[in-house]
């Protein structure tokens, strides 16, 4: 998953990057209103926190100016500002939720992975697909009832691929969904990724449609 | 206040009425007393041309000279060798009147009645003559006198009670307005009160009133703002503390471990400056002593900042010049810390690294220069007036300043009465900040300042 992290707090936003890297997101973090608004009109993110107290354009600013783009991109705002007003205005403008500063990363990642299964349609916090099952609350991806060991981004391969099981996943997207703006993408990163899935997931789990992408099927 | 305004007219109404009283009284019995006297002179003349021409006094003749007598008025005329009685006037007692032959006053009370009387003997004749006057006479008189006073004075009373009673109500009614108003007020109500309906007599009370609550106004406001910015400036520090310290905690190899250790280090150097600075800034509160009279050595001030910036400086390479003459500041030795650290401490987070920064100190009869130099990436001009904001960052400015550090220095410049000023300097990017701090009123060892 891709999350746009808008906090022009130094420190905090370091992080709350780390934290959220140490949990398989890729995030991408920028410190100003001009410059998310830069990123949400070139770059698809599952989710994005915004911080409300920015210098140049205010974070509510910029959520509206999403809303009316028609992006429904879920936003959790991430602020110091912890009166109702605040909070009420907050998700007047379109927000998801509101998390008032100090918070817990913990508490941030279950409300990320909530929010984008709302938005998914799926309220179920557990996917399956044939002998595969991902826990999105627990990050766990079983294989015949057995923990897989998977790595953050092969979870998150899994996971984009089940999310939107039986359609097709182009490669583009799931490279979008791994890597940051400053991520390096090794040419071949998503085909060794594909290759470990298949090794630890069974040779079937994954169809490779050969130039468009990949699909995992719905009922096997 | 009206019942103490009417017990008040009553008060001077009594004393008046007793002043009035004696002033009567003295003045009608002498006058009183002249007209007794009057009488006997008169009496005795008749007595004595009565005596001349029979030389004996047929009493009968003698009660002629009571025509002249007004009716209270009695007399008795004896001789003066052997006190026999010779006259008596009808209505005068038995008893003689006085015993002396006069001339002059006495009393007599006689079967009950009071008398004033006036013994006076004829150089003619051997007669001796008393008249005596009813002193209840002279009390009705005197009583009816102070009647006819009292009962316009009673009646000037009573209206000047009421009118006394109706101006101050009207008066006092904005009072009594403004009381209501603030009685019934909330802890924060600050508002004006309404003075337009005052009169000239409590209107300076209403207008002073008035300074005292926006005055009070404005330290509430600006406290309130301050702790709720403090409190809101001081959730994102303890924000970063917390998600690294977890995001440490999390870690799975001892580099990354490390490394979010390090960062947990610098969050929390960062926030105990944000504290000590919000600590500073409270302490600058209008109101506070900043030593204003008093003057520093700057170069005590300075060592000691330049001690404390040592560590900031050599980790960035960073070289600090000081030039100038370093005698005497105008302020305490800790606003004048806080003035030259913090202006300092600003410009070295914001040079590169190997940057430069100068003071220079220069004073003069009225004033002291400091002024601060760097060759950092300097204030855009359009943001200069806003620098001094509390928590103002440069936006884009990566140097993590608790944005407090312009607000303490304006702050003391503030307090010591001087002016400060933001500039570029003339070749290549940077700040120049020049403080002028005025001597006026300073008190310096071996010489006494303009």
């Amino acid at each position: 998953m891709r999350i746009l992290l808008v906090e022009d707090d130094f420190m905090l936003g370091e992080a709350v990057r780390d934290g959220l890297r140490q949990e398989g997101y890729v995030v991408d973090w920028v410190q100003d209103g001009g410059a998310a608004l830069a990123a949400l009109s070139t770059t698809a993110f599952s989710a994005l926190l915004l911080d409300l107290g920015l210098p140049g354009s205010d974070g509510l600013c910029v959520l509206r100016w999403l809303r009316q783009k028609g992006h429904t991109t879920p936003v959790v705002i991430v602020t110091a500002r912890d009166r109702v007003a605040d909070r009420i205005a907050g998700l007047d403008a379109g927000a998801d939720d509101y998390l008032i500063k100090p918070f817990d990363i913990d508490e941030l990642g279950a409300r990320l992975r909530a929010i984008t299964r709302r938005v998914a349609g799926c309220t179920e916090s557990t996917l399956t697909a044939g002998e595969v099952v991902l826990d999105m609350r627990q990050r766990l991806v079983t294989f015949h009832g057995e923990p897989t060991g998977l790595t953050a981004r092969e979870y998150a391969v899994v996971e984009l691929l089940m999310r939107r099981a039986g359609g097709l996943v182009t490669r583009a997207e799931i490279e979008e969904e791994l890597y940051g703006f400053d991520d390096e993408i090794a040419s071949n990163a998503i085909e060794v990724h594909i290759h470990n899935l298949r090794r630890k997931l069974g040779p079937r789990f994954i169809t490779n449609l050969k130039g468009r992408g990949y699909r995992v099927d719905n009922d096997r | 206040m009206a019942i103490a305004v009417a017990g008040a007219a009553c008060m001077v109404f009594v004393i008046l009425g007793l002043l009035v009283d004696r002033a009567v009284s003295s003045s009608t019995a002498v006058q009183f007393d002249e007209m007794l006297q009057q009488q006997a002179l008169l009496a005795l003349r008749y007595a004595d041309h009565e005596y001349g021409e029979g030389e004996t006094v047929v009493p009968s003749s003698l009660a002629t000279t009571a025509v002249v007598m007004p009716f209270e008025v009695v007399y008795q005329i004896k001789t003066r060798a052997n006190h026999q009685l010779l006259y008596r006037s009808p209505g005068s007692p038995q008893a003689p009147l006085a015993v002396g032959d006069g001339p002059g006053y006495s009393n007599a009370t006689i079967d009950g009645r009071s008398w004033r009387v006036y013994s006076l003997s004829s150089a003619a004749t051997p007669l001796v003559i008393h008249v005596a006057e009813p002193l209840e006479y002279r009390d009705a008189l005197l009583s009816r006198t102070l009647r006819a006073v009292a009962l316009p004075l009673l009646f000037a009373l009573v209206l000047l009670t009421a009118l006394i009673a109706v101006v101050t109500e009207r008066a006092f009614r904005p009072v009594r307005r403004i009381a209501a108003d603030l009685a019934g007020r909330g802890a924060d109500d600050l508002s004006a009160v309404n003075t337009a309906a005052m009169p000239i007599e409590t209107h300076a009370l209403g207008v002073a009133l008035n300074g005292l609550l926006a005055r009070h106004a404005e330290v509430l406001a600006r406290e309130r703002r301050f702790t709720a910015d403090a409190a809101h400036e001081l959730r994102t520090p303890l924000a970063a503390v917390r998600v690294q310290a977890q995001v440490a905690a999390r870690a799975t190899t001892a580099g990354e471990t490390r490394r979010a250790l390090d960062k947990l280090q610098a969050n929390i150097d960062r926030t105990t400056h944000l504290m000590s600075q919000l600590l500073s800034l409270a302490r600058l509160e209008p109101g506070s002593s900043c030593g204003a009279g008093q003057a520093t050595q700057a170069k005590i001030v300075v060592d000691l900042v330049l001690e404390d910036l040592a560590q900031a400086a050599r980790d960035k390479q960073v070289q600090i010049t000081i030039a100038g003459c370093l005698q005497h500041l105008p302020g305490s030795p800790e606003v004048l810390y806080l003035l030259i650290r913090n202006l300092l401490e600003n410009s070295v987070q914001h040079v590169g690294e190997g940057g430069r920064v100068a003071l220079e100190v220069s004073t003069c009869e009225q004033s002291a220069v400091l002024s601060i130099s760097d060759d950092g990436p300097g204030i855009p001009s359009a943001e200069r007036s806003r620098a001094f904001e509390r928590f103002y960052r440069i936006p884009g400015s990566a140097s993590g300043g608790s944005g407090l550090g312009l607000s303490i220095v304006g702050r003391v410049v503030e307090l010591l009465a001087g002016d400060i000023e933001l500039s570029a300097p003339a070749a290549g990017t940077g700040l120049v900040v020049t403080v002028r701090l005025p001597f006026a009123g300073v008190q310096i060892r071996g010489r006494t300042a303009a």
